[in-house]
């Protein structure tokens, strides 16, 4: 197996190696990676900001980049960097508010089997912006995406990254965001992992400003043989800052996941507070679940909280919308919809909003 | 002739192991209004729960018929969708689902096809006028936040929308101010009909003031151990269950009723 294969996603620190959760291993060959033909920029005209290739400029991501972590690992983002057949550099003018949100619409097929993506937002001073970047498939072979999001949110910045992901049952899903946070600016991740047979995940945030807030909101669903290994970390270092993790997700029949989410305060970072949640409900005996809350602190004066809780369905619950007509697949389906409402309700577009939950009522017909 | 509705014929039933029914009869009529009282612990929630279909609780002996049809092999959802409904004591908290989702699911599974929206939001509205519900109830999550008054009323809701012929109703009246149990009274006065029968668990007869109940029956110890008319309400209130003679379920104290 390539090298570029392994060693994805490693945990911040290294634990027991029988647990084998300190690194991923990416299971499909790699293909050799074609052009992707299509238009993805569907919306986004809106005055104050500006979409460009982001090959036209290299020189200014570079520099910027250097900060930044390196995602899932530094062969895959050299990887994508080599291979990257898409992306974008977005830009916000300092002070504009963006109310339309951008949205990339990638869609692999037949013809444009594969996507490497390399994205860079840049949000000015006091600007705002909400962009959603969806990963559909419609590829009957294996699919492959791998790509890159980098955010810099300036001063004052406030950045909402909606990235959802429902490829097809037998594709590939990498993706890497990193991202800083200057003072009291902000960003909100919304991830929604529900395709491809093995996703593999990062976002890497560090809170580098006072008064810098991030937060990540993220969902999952794995069912049939689907594999998920996500990797979230909030590194603070600017003083007074907050950060949030929460993922939701449902697993069932084979599936396997882990949740690998840190939060790091690092010396300086004093006054700062974070906390991380995750919840996972299992419907059925055979899945592997493992979860990883991690905190390191190298600043006394900091307040961290973490939860993990894993459950089966709640029977009272079950039994009441039972008590209602519904049957027990509607009632399972009907929490689980319930249960993801609160993180799809961040999407701001309606039928976005519908076609995931079309989507998951689909996959949840054989629950 | 009153056409039968439910018939619980020597009724043995068990929670985790332990009995807590031991050999119950009764017969429902369309059209009738039940009334059960007991203390605490004599068996009342077991029996509805048990006639909704509750997997936790295991029938040992006996059996359940309604409209003549044997369904204690049935599912819940298969009793509801026959036209059993019962009112939670405890309604359970759904977040991410509005009121009005779950009635729309409900009404759709229960009925077995996609009720006509308009005709939903009308029936909708006019219920909630008539338990005093505002507008905004139908798009709050259920029982989310919700003050004990409110999720009662919203299992009334619930009934009123979903018309069931038998409505069990589990202490829909405990925790509730004078004024609230009124309106929920007054809610299933409403409901009531020559078609359906209701039976009621109650503490507090506040409840039946506005219905004429036909039926008052005193469970203990996993038995009805008596069976009278409306006057057995008032004889209860007056001196408890004591003097009934039944065995009390733990060591000997007996919870009064509360009047």
């Amino acid at each position: 197996m390539e090298k570029l294969q392994q060693n994805m996603n490693p945990i911040p620190v290294r634990t027991w190696k029988w647990l084998g959760v300190n690194d991923t291993v990416l299971e499909a060959d790699i293909p050799a990676i074609a052009g992707y033909s299509k238009q993805p920029v569907t919306e986004g005209s809106e005055k104050g900001v500006t979409i460009t290739d982001i090959r036209l400029h290299r020189e200014t991501v570079q520099f910027m980049e250097k900060k930044m972590d390196s995602g899932v690992s530094e062969a895959m983002r050299d990887f994508v960097k080599k291979n990257q057949n898409s992306g974008y550099f977005i830009e916000i003018e300092e002070g504009k508010k963006i109310g339309t949100p951008i949205i990339l619409q990638y869609d692999l097929d037949e013809e444009n089997p594969t996507l490497v993506d390399d994205h860079f937002i840049l949000a000015h001073e006091n600007s705002e912006v909400t962009i959603i970047i969806n990963y559909t498939s419609s590829c009957t072979k294996n699919g492959f995406h791998s790509g890159v999001t980098k955010v810099l949110a300036q001063r004052g910045a406030v950045v909402h990254l909606i990235k959802v992901q429902m490829m097809a049952d037998q594709d590939t899903h990498v993706d890497a965001i990193s991202a800083i946070i200057d003072e009291s600016g902000q960003i909100d991740f919304t991830l929604v992992e529900l395709g491809a047979l093995q996703t593999i995940t990062s976002c890497k945030t560090k809170l580098v400003g006072k008064n810098s807030t991030g937060t990540i909101h993220s969902l999952y669903f794995g069912d049939q043989n689907r594999k998920i290994d996500m990797n979230y970390v909030q590194t603070h270092q600017g003083r007074e800052s907050l950060s949030s993790i929460e993922a939701r997700g449902v697993l069932l029949d084979h599936s396997q996941k882990v949740f690998k989410g840190t939060l790091d305060f690092i010396k300086g970072s004093s006054g700062s507070k974070g906390k991380e949640e995750e919840y996972t409900v299992l419907l059925s005996p055979t899945v592997r679940n493992r979860s990883i809350p991690l905190m390191l602190c190298g600043e006394d004066a900091v307040e961290g909280q973490h939860a993990v809780s894993t459950g089966k369905m709640d029977e009272n619950k079950l039994f009441y919308l039972m008590s209602r007509g519904l049957s027990d697949v509607e009632a399972k389906k009907l929490i689980i919809e319930a249960e993801f409402q609160p993180i799809l309700n961040k999407i701001p577009v309606t039928e976005l909003r519908d076609t995931i939950s079309t989507y998951l009522r689909r996959r949840l017909n054989h629950v | 002739m009153a056409e039968k509705l439910l018939a619980i014929h020597g009724l043995h039933a068990a929670v985790e192991g332990k009995e807590i029914l031991k050999g119950l009869d009764l017969e429902i009529n369309k059209g009738e209004v039940h009334v059960i009282m007991g203390p605490n612990g004599s068996g009342k929630s077991t029996l509805v729960n048990l006639i909704m279909g509750h997997p936790k609780y295991e029938i040992t002996a006996g059996s359940i018929a309604f409209e003549g049809e044997d369904i204690t092999a049935l599912k819940t959802y298969e009793r509801a969708r026959n036209g059993i409904f019962l009112s939670f004591q405890n309604p359970e908290e759904i977040p991410g689902i509005t009121v009005e989702h779950l009635l729309r699911t409900a009404k759709n599974a229960i009925t077995g096809e996609n009720v006509k929206i308009m005709a939903f939001k009308k029936e909708l509205k006019q219920a909630m006028e008539t338990l005093k519900i505002d507008n905004t109830y139908a798009s709050r999550h259920v029982n989310v936040g919700f003050s004990g008054g409110e999720k009662k009323r919203n299992e009334i809701l619930q009934m009123m929308m979903l018309n069931p012929q038998l409505a069990m109703l589990d202490e829909t009246d405990s925790g509730l101010d004078i004024d609230a149990v009124r309106i929920v009274s007054s809610g299933v006065k409403h409901f009531k009909n020559e078609q359906n029968a209701i039976l009621i668990i109650t503490h507090n007869t506040k409840i039946l003031e506005q219905l004429d109940v036909d039926y008052v029956h005193i469970l203990m110890n996993g038995k009805i151990l008596q069976t009278g008319d409306a006057s057995l309400i008032s004889q209860i209130n007056e001196n408890g269950f004591l003097h009934l003679g039944g065995e009390t379920p733990d060591s000997g104290e007996v919870n009064m009723l509360h009047g």
